[in-house]
């Protein structure tokens, strides 16, 4: 083996994404990772500001991507997990989502104004859970990815992360009876 | 409360937004990249970025005592890396999903963005284009049917980066070496690094390979005064040495002119030889299969000739590309 390749293969080996690929990773990606900054740090603006950063992080590294475009939304997923990182680490608060906006309720008021208020208090607990259980949560269901995917983002095994997001789902449901009560 | 309202919180994107930041990245795209990608072309030159790749800053180290802090490749040294720590650094680079010098560095500036390669069919004409007449070629036959086909000029290029001690630090934390400390006024120091321009010679034969590389030395400009010495011992200890024998080995070796080559424990040996003279490093490398049985082999050969570095890198036997280097006129 030569000692490139032993050492640093996956370095010397990442060439640029292909620029027509682009396009149709962007549009496929930026719902992923804008909704997991939404669940993962709440605010709208935030959660926009930080998506940019990621993608232009992403595009600035391009030449540095292997040309494994399968594995694309995963080093996406890891630089956006890094940017949320930093972005805690300037600030600690936890803003609750902007849930109150585009609610889906059909066309009656009342049924509106519920639902409205249900994703208020739902994005209310988000904000209180655990910094990991947060986590786990926003990879799920913001950035929808598989268990599996989790895992392999979080260094953990795919049974832990069932049980860890089992768990912080219990919580939150048990949060919410506790607030509707 | 289930999965599916779990969901609902999601919202696309706002088409405004999607709009403007795809226009910011096409801006990104039509501009040039922000740096030059130093690892690979470094690593061209000569192998020597084998070091430069891992941490920049600590791994090439200058003299404290020098009022012109600047580093020249003039010999190698080896390092044996083991295997949980390669697989720690791996896990650190993708963790963090950046180009190896930005674990360290900010504001990567270029200041001489190097030309596209471009290959020649002979190795005088790519010497010629690389400002390196004289280029070293085999004299004679080659062993096992090998011949030249092209020769691939790889344009000089210099950046200039700062030191970003947080990041540094953050790396030493991830590996678990909470006994190390970082200089105090080290961040925010300004690095420059030049790449001359390198000549990559390809040989193919029916069954084996060989290429040479060569290439003026980089140079490396760091901050009059820094304790290099000390950043070269942080540098040892992320390759895994223990805190004393990384002591004793950051104060025996020449920082103004030595590459600290990491050699993987997929080599199955490493010596120091002689090439016309000079001092080099042959590292070999061997695969087995399940069953113990060798399947590949070769080596890289790593020395200098005056101002000049040079790689060799072969599936030849490891004897037989030192005799080529040997043969090298």
């Amino acid at each position: 083996m030569a000692i490139d390749e032993g050492v640093f293969g996956r370095i010397w080996a990442l060439e640029p994404a292909r620029a027509a690929d682009w396009d149709a990773l962007y549009a496929d990606q930026l719902p992923h990772v804008y909704n997991y900054f939404r669940y993962r740090v709440g605010d709208g603006a935030v959660a926009e500001d930080l998506t940019s950063l990621t993608f232009e992080k992403a595009w600035v590294a391009r030449n540095r991507y292997r040309r494994d475009l399968a594995g694309f939304s995963t080093w996406l997923m890891t630089i956006a997990r890094n940017v949320a990182t930093d972005h805690y680490r300037r600030r600690r608060d936890h803003a609750p989502l902007d849930a109150a906006e585009h609610v889906a309720g059909g066309d009656d008021p009342h049924h509106l104004a519920e639902r409205r208020e249900q994703l208020e208090r739902l994005s209310r607990l988000l904000g209180q859970l655990p910094d990991r259980d947060r986590e786990l949560v926003s990879l799920k269901y913001g950035a929808e990815l598989t268990n599996r995917a989790i895992a392999k983002q979080m260094k953990l095994t795919e049974t832990n992360v069932g049980t860890l997001l089992h768990r912080a789902v219990q919580k939150l449901r048990a949060d919410w009876n506790v607030e509707g009560a | 409360m289930d999965d599916r309202f779990l969901h609902e919180l999601r919202r696309e994107p706002g088409p405004g937004f999607a709009r403007a930041l795809r226009e910011r990245l096409r801006g990104l795209e039509d501009a040039p990249a922000r740096g030059f990608n130093l690892m690979p072309a470094l690593a061209s030159a000569a192998g020597i970025a084998l070091v430069v790749a891992l941490f920049t800053v600590p791994a090439v180290r200058v003299a404290a005592q020098n009022a012109l802090d600047l580093f020249r490749v003039r010999t190698f040294a080896a390092v044996e890396v083991d295997q949980s720590r390669l697989d720690q650094l791996r896990a650190i680079h993708d963790q963090l999903g950046q180009d190896p010098a930005s674990l360290v560095f900010d504001h990567q500036e270029v200041l001489q963005q190097p030309a596209q390669p471009m290959d020649y069919p002979s190795a005088d004409l790519a010497g010629n284009a690389a400002g390196l007449p004289n280029l070293r070629q085999p004299r004679g036959a080659l062993p096992n049917g090998l011949h030249f086909t092209k020769a691939t000029v790889s344009g000089e290029g210099a950046a200039r980066m700062s030191v970003n001690t947080e990041k540094l630090r953050k790396v030493v934390e991830m590996l678990g070496l909470t006994d190390v400390k970082i200089p105090a006024g080290l961040d925010g120091q300004q690095v420059t690094v030049h790449k001359p321009a390198v000549v990559m010679q390809e040989f193919e034969g029916a069954t084996n390979h060989m290429s040479l590389v060569e290439s003026l030395s980089p140079e490396v400009s760091l901050p009059p005064g820094t304790d290099m010495r000390q950043l070269g011992e942080i540098a040892l200890r992320v390759l895994g040495l223990e805190a004393d024998e990384a002591r004793r080995v950051a104060s025996s070796i020449d920082w103004k002119s030595t590459v600290v080559v990491p050699v993987p424990p997929t080599a199955e040996s490493f010596r120091q030889v002689h090439v016309n003279g000079q001092t080099g490093l042959l590292i070999r490398f061997g695969q087995t299969d399940e069953n113990g049985k060798r399947r590949k082999s070769g080596a890289l050969l790593l020395w200098t000739e005056g101002e000049r570095v040079l790689a060799m890198r072969s599936d030849l036997p490891s004897d037989v590309i030192l005799d080529v280097a040997q043969s090298l006129r």
